[in-house]
C-alpha cells in the first residue's frame, strides 16, 4: 500500500480514530499495539497477501529467538542463538534478494539448473525485506548486549524472562512491522524503539511535527520527485545517442534530486506518521547536498542505514580501533556490503566501493589538508559542495541504471551530443520541480551557518504556515502521478 | 493544535482565490510540462464531456502531431474534441472514447503515427484515469491536469516562445482541400502495410455509424508519407475517407522543432480542417 494512495488515507483515518478511542476503554497499551500491528499487517499485505507469511515467518523465529537469548542470561547458548538468528535472517534476505545472482554469477554453471534458476528469478522481492531483516538483526543483537550497558530494552527482557508471552510477543511484532517505517525505514534500532511501546493518548500528540513532517515529505514526494520522474524516466526508456549534452545534463540532475525528494519525502512521511500515533522515528536526511566530503554525506544521507551500519558492523569489525589499514578495510567492507544492501546488482557493490574508495582517500588525506590554511576558507567550502554534490550524482547514475552497458552509453551519448539546448520541456521541468529542493538546502545552508535564526519564534510563527500552506496547496493542484517510492526496489 | 488549523484555513483559502481566478480569467492550458500531463489534461476533458452528457461532433485523435490541432475552435455548433496523446498514436485514446459510450459524429484518426507502439506511460495514464483522482477530476475542476499552476505556466512560456512561427497562407490556399473517399497512394511503399488496430477501430466505429476519416498531418520538411498503402487499403476495403494535408502544406508550414507545428501553423490546419469536414 502506497502512503499515497485513498486507500491508505482511509485506513489511517480509521486506525487513528480506534486507536485514540482504545485508552478511553481501559483495554491497557496491549490493545493499542495490536491495533496498530494488525493495521500494520493490513498495510503490507493488501497488494501481495501472501507476502504477509514472510513477515510473520520472520516476527516469529526472531521472537523466539529473543526469548531464548534473554533466558540463557549471556550465556554460550545465548551466543548459539544470535549467530544461529542473524544468519537465517541473512539467509532469508539472501534467498530473495541475491539468489539468481549467486546462482548466476558467483556459483560454477551446471550447480542450478536454468529451469531452477528460473524459478528463483520468478520469486518477487519481498518487499521491505532489506528493512525489516536488519531492524530484526538489531532486535537480537541489543538483547544480546544488553549486559553491556544497552538501555532502552528492560521491560521486553523482563516480559520474555517472566513468561509473559503476549505481551513480549505483541512488543516484538510491533517493532518489526510498524507501518509508517516497514517498507523503506528509516530503520529503527531496537534500543531506541521498544522503550517508546507505552500507552499513548491523544493530548500528547505533537501536532506541530506532525504537520510538518507529512506536508514537506508528500511535498518532496507529491510535487518534486513523481514530476521529476516523468523526465527522469527517460534515461532508461530512451535512445540516448541522440541527445545533446545539456539534455543528457538536464536529465543527470533531475535524478539527484528526483532520488533525494523522494527518498527523503517518504523518511518525513514517516516520522509523521510515527508521531501521529506516538512514536518518535529517527531522521534520516539532514540536507544531504550540503556536505563537503563524502563523509560528511553519509552523516546526512539516509542516516538511520549509515548509524546501523556503524554501529552493528563497522564498530564489531574493530572500527578505526585497530590501526589504519584495518580501518580502510572496515571501511570498504562496510560500504561494499551497504552497496549490495541496496540490490542484487554489480552496479551497487561498485557504488558502494567507490563511495569506500573516496571515505578512505578522504580520511588518508586529512593528514595533509590540515596543514593547509585555506582549505577551510569560505569559498573552499562551496567548492567542496560543488565536488561532493557531482560526485554523489555520478554514483547515482548506477542507481537509476544498474545496468553498466546503459551508464557507458550514457556517457557515450555525452562525448558525441552537441551543447545545443535539445528539449526545452525536460529543462523546464527539471529548473520548475527541482527548484525546492535547491530553496530547501539553500534554508538549511543559511541556518547553518547562522545568517538567518529560523528558530526565532516570531519569524517561524508567521513564516511556517504560509510555506506549508503553498506546499499544501502545490500538493493538491499540481501533484505528479502518483508511484512507487524508489527505496521500494530495496 | 494552532499551526495544523493555520494550514489549513491558509490552503483553503488558497485553493478558494485561485478557483475563482480560473474561473474568473478563463485560462487553459494548451501545452503542458510533459506528455503524461498533456494526455491526461486531454483525457480528462473526454471524460468531463461524458459526465456532462454533451453532443460530441469533430473528434481528433493521433499523436503529439494531432493534438496541436485547435479542434475545439471548429465552427459545427457541437462540441469538438481532440485527444491527440502526445508520445502515442490515435488508437489508445479513441478505443477509450468508444469505450465510454461517446459517439462522435466524425472521427479523424492520425495515420502519420499508427505504426508505432503505445508506450507503458500510455498504459499506466489509462489505468489511473480510473483511480479515485481521476472520478474527483470529473467533479472538481481545480485538481484536474488543465488546473496545474506549473502546467499553466509553461503554456504561457511556450505559446510566447512560438509567437514569432507565423504562417503566411490565406483562406483561398485551402478551399478546394477536401477528403477523397477512392484515394490512391502515388508514392513508393514503405514499411507497414497493414495496421490490425485501425482495422479493428474503423470497424468499431462504423457499427456505431461514426464518419471516419484518415488523416495525413504536416509533420515537418522532406519527411516522407508513411502509411499512405494502409490509407489506400482502409479506402478500398472500409469506404473510408482520406484527408492528405501532408502533400499541400508540409513545407508552407513552420515547426517548432522540426516536427511538431508551430501555433500560428496549427490554427491555420484548424481552419483547413474546419472547412474540409464541416458541410
Amino acid at each position: 500500500m502506497l502512503f499515497n494512495s485513498w486507500i491508505f488515507v482511509g485506513l489511517l483515518i480509521l486506525t487513528f480514530m480506534c486507536y485514540y478511542l482504545l485508552p478511553r476503554l481501559n483495554l491497557g497499551s496491549n490493545a493499542q499495539v495490536l491495533l496498530l500491528l494488525l493495521a500494520s499487517l493490513v498495510f503490507y499485505s493488501y497488494e501481495t497477501p501472501v507476502l504477509v507469511c514472510l513477515l510473520l515467518g520472520s516476527i516469529l523465529v526472531n521472537y523466539f529467538a529473543s526469548k531464548a537469548i534473554v533466558l540463557s542470561s549471556g550465556g554460550k547458548v545465548g551466543v548459539r542463538w544470535v549467530f544461529f538468528v542473524v544468519v537465517f535472517n541473512l539467509l532469508v534476505l539472501g534467498f530473495f534478494k541475491y539468489g539468481e545472482l549467486i546462482c548466476t554469477t558467483l556459483l560454477p554453471s551446471g550447480v542450478f539448473s536454468s529451469e531452477l534458476i528460473g524459478v528463483i528469478r520468478d520469486i518477487p522481492l519481498p518487499i521491505g525485506i532489506s528493512f525489516y531483516t536488519f531492524q530484526a538483526i538489531s532486535l537480537v543483537l541489543d538483547l544480546r548486549k544488553r549486559g553491556k550497558g544497552m538501555g532502552g530494552m528492560e521491560r521486553l527482557e523482563c516480559d520474555l524472562r517472566a513468561g509473559k508471552q503476549w505481551s513480549s510477543f505483541l512488543n516484538v511484532s510491533f517493532y518489526i512491522a510498524f507501518f509508517p517505517q516497514l517498507i523503506a525505514g528509516p530503520i529503527v534500532k531496537a534500543h531506541d524503539f521498544i522503550k517508546q511501546i507505552s500507552e499513548k493518548r491523544f493530548g500528547e500528540i505533537e501536532w506541530d511535527l506532525v504537520t510538518r513532517s507529512l506536508i514537506v515529505g508528500y511535498f518532496l514526494k507529491m510535487f518534486v520527485a513523481d514530476n521529476l520522474k516523468e523526465v527522469t524516466v527517460l534515461m532508461n526508456s530512451v535512445d540516448l545517442v541522440g541527445m545533446s549534452k545539456v539534455n543528457l545534463l538536464v536529465l543527470f540532475y533531475g535524478y539527484t534530486f528526483q532520488i533525494f525528494a523522494d527518498f527523503a519525502g517518504y523518511s518525513l512521511i514517516a516520522i509523521g506518521l510515527g508521531a501521529l500515533f506516538g512514536y518518535t522515528l529517527p531522521v534520516n536526511f539532514n540536507f544531504p547536498y550540503l556536505s563537503r566530503s563524502i563523509t560528511e554525506f553519509w552523516r546526512r544521507w539516509h542516516i538511520s542505514l549509515s548509524s546501523w551500519l556503524r554501529e552493528y558492523l563497522y564498530f564489531p569489525l574493530g572500527g578505526n580501533r585497530k590501526g589504519s589499514v584495518r580501518t580502510y578495510f572496515n571501511l570498504m567492507v562496510v560500504m561494499l556490503l551497504g552497496g549490495l544492501w541496496h540490490g542484487a546488482a554489480w552496479s551497487y557493490m561498485v557504488w558502494g566501493g567507490a563511495h569506500g574508495v573516496i571515505l578512505a582517500l578522504e580520511r588518508y588525506g586529512t593528514r595533509f589538508t590540515a596543514r593547509l590554511g585555506f582549505w577551510e576558507s569560505r569559498w573552499m567550502g562551496v567548492l567542496k559542495v560543488l565536488v561532493v554534490f557531482h560526485i554523489v550524482s555520478l554514483l547515482w547514475l548506477l542507481f537509476i541504471m544498474p545496468d553498466f552497458t546503459r551508464v557507458i552509453a550514457f556517457f557515450e551519448a555525452f562525448s558525441l551530443g552537441g551543447w545545443s539546448l535539445g528539449s526545452a520541456q525536460h529543462a523546464f521541468v527539471v529548473l520548475f520541480y527541482a527548484l525546492p529542493v535547491v530553496l530547501y538546502h539553500g534554508y538549511a545552508s543559511l541556518k547553518e551557518s547562522g545568517v538567518v535564526d529560523f528558530e526565532d519564534t516570531k519569524i517561524r510563527g508567521r513564516l511556517e504556515p504560509v510555506a506549508l500552506s503553498v506546499m499544501m496547496f502545490l500538493i493538491v493542484v499540481n501533484s505528479g502521478t502518483t508511484g512507487e517510492f524508489i527505496y521500494f526496489q530495496f | 493544535m494552532r499551526l495544523p488549523f493555520k494550514v489549513l484555513f491558509i490552503t483553503v483559502l488558497m485553493l478558494v482565490m485561485y478557483g475563482l481566478f480560473l474561473g474568473l480569467s478563463g485560462v487553459k492550458p494548451r501545452f503542458a510540462e510533459s506528455n503524461f500531463v498533456a494526455n491526461q489534461m486531454r483525457l480528462q476533458s473526454l471524460d468531463a464531456l461524458v459526465s456532462g452528457g454533451a453532443e460530441l461532433g469533430i473528434v481528433n485523435a493521433g499523436s503529439s502531431i494531432t493534438s496541436r490541432i485547435v479542434t475545439e475552435r471548429i465552427d459545427n455548433d457541437k462540441v469538438n474534441l481532440n485527444i491527440g496523446l502526445d508520445g502515442s498514436n490515435a488508437f489508445l485514446a479513441a478505443n477509450r472514447m468508444l469505450d465510454l459510450g461517446v459517439v462522435p459524429g466524425v472521427l479523424v484518426i492520425e495515420l502519420n503515427t499508427i505504426g508505432i507502439d503505445s508506450s507503458g506511460n500510455d498504459l499506466l495514464l489509462l489505468d489511473g484515469m480510473n483511480s479515485g483522482t481521476a472520478r474527483l477530476a470529473r467533479y472538481f475542476p481545480l485538481v484536474r491536469a488543465r488546473s496545474r499552476p506549473v502546467t499553466i505556466i509553461y503554456s504561457k512560456l511556450k505559446r510566447f516562445k512560438d509567437k514569432g512561427l507565423s504562417v503566411d497562407l490565406r483562406a483561398e490556399d485551402y478551399s478546394g482541400v477536401k477528403p477523397v473517399k477512392n484515394y490512391r497512394f502515388e508514392s513508393e511503399v514503405s514499411g507497414v502495410d497493414r495496421v490490425p488496430a485501425l482495422d479493428a477501430l474503423i470497424l468499431r466505429a462504423h457499427a456505431l455509424s461514426v464518419r471516419v476519416v484518415l488523416l495525413m498531418m504536416p509533420d515537418g520538411v522532406g519527411r516522407p508519407i508513411k502509411y499512405g498503402n494502409v490509407a489506400e487499403a482502409m479506402a478500398e476495403k472500409y469506404g473510408v475517407e482520406v484527408l492528405d494535408l501532408k502533400t499541400p502544406f508540409a513545407d508552407k508550414m513552420t515547426y517548432t522543432d522540426g516536427l511538431h507545428l508551430s501555433e500560428p501553423s496549427a490554427a491555420f490546419i484548424t481552419e483547413v480542417l474546419s472547412n474540409a469536414l464541416v458541410d
